[in-house]
């Protein structure tokens, strides 16, 4: 029997995966993958930071997690399950495949070049919000 | 095909897709999460040809959640930590090598 975090991660799969496939039908395809990868990578951004914050606050109250691990990441509901559905390694390698097939390596790799921007740009922007808002507070 | 079928058989592809990259990356890593992406980019490339129920079962629901953009990034930081150049060489190899991948089952397909 599969355990209650195993239940909320595939239930999470399949909400990102559903997302997915609802931006992809409205948008063009390419569009669509674009800025769900985009997005995913947002959130995990978010969450990486938040649950270090959250780490760092108890280590720093004297309140030591009895695992004795501060590395634990955060929920994997959220990450592994929403977002790692929600974006698709194997979607974009297709697009950028069908563009090498058909000799368009500028399109491909202007593609390429856009993703990993954009996608680096919302995980590390998202991260430094985090942080940024935390010594604020 | 019914509305309804699809519905279920995108939600089990989806749950199943997300459950196997979940234990393949908690066992093996980052080079449980490439094997993934890579695999994935495969078999995505050999049924580039199928459309319909069976497609978005299998293609969007099953691989699309199977692979990841997202998992790559946190797993690359903490690679960087131990050396930059293995966090660059990471990501670089699981681009190429799921392009190359898709590549190739579109050649096969």
């Amino acid at each position: 029997m599969p355990s209650r975090v195993a239940w909320r991660v595939a239930a999470a799969g399949v909400i990102g995966a559903a997302i997915r496939w609802g931006v992809a039908t409205p948008l063009d395809d390419t569009w669509a993958l674009l800025i769900v990868n985009v997005v995913g990578c947002g959130i995990v951004g978010w969450a990486t930071a938040r649950r270090e914050r959250i780490w760092t606050r108890r280590l720093t109250q004297s309140s030591i997690p009895s695992s004795g691990r501060v590395d634990d990441g955060p929920s994997p509901w959220l990450t592994v399950g929403f977002c790692g559905a929600l974006t698709s390694m194997s979607a974009l390698a297709l697009q950028l495949a069908r563009h090498l097939d058909d000799g368009r390596i500028a399109t491909a790799g202007a593609w390429l070049g856009l993703t990993i921007a954009a996608c680096t740009a919302a995980f590390v922007g998202c991260r430094i919000a985090v942080v940024a808002r935390w010594r604020r507070s | 095909m019914t509305a309804f079928v699809v519905a279920v058989g995108f939600s089990v592809a989806a749950a199943a897709g997300t459950l196997v990259r979940w234990r393949v990356s908690t066992a093996l890593g980052p080079g449980g999460t490439l094997i993934i992406n890579i695999t994935g980019a495969f078999v995505l490339g050999l049924l580039a040809g199928t459309s319909g129920a069976a497609a978005t079962i299998i293609g969007t629901a099953g691989l699309g959640a199977l692979t990841t953009v997202s998992g790559i990034l946190p797993e690359s930081a903490r690679l960087s930590r131990a050396s930059p150049l293995l966090a660059l060489g990471y990501v670089s190899l699981t681009i190429t090598g799921a392009t190359a991948a898709a590549t190739a089952g579109l050649a096969l397909a």
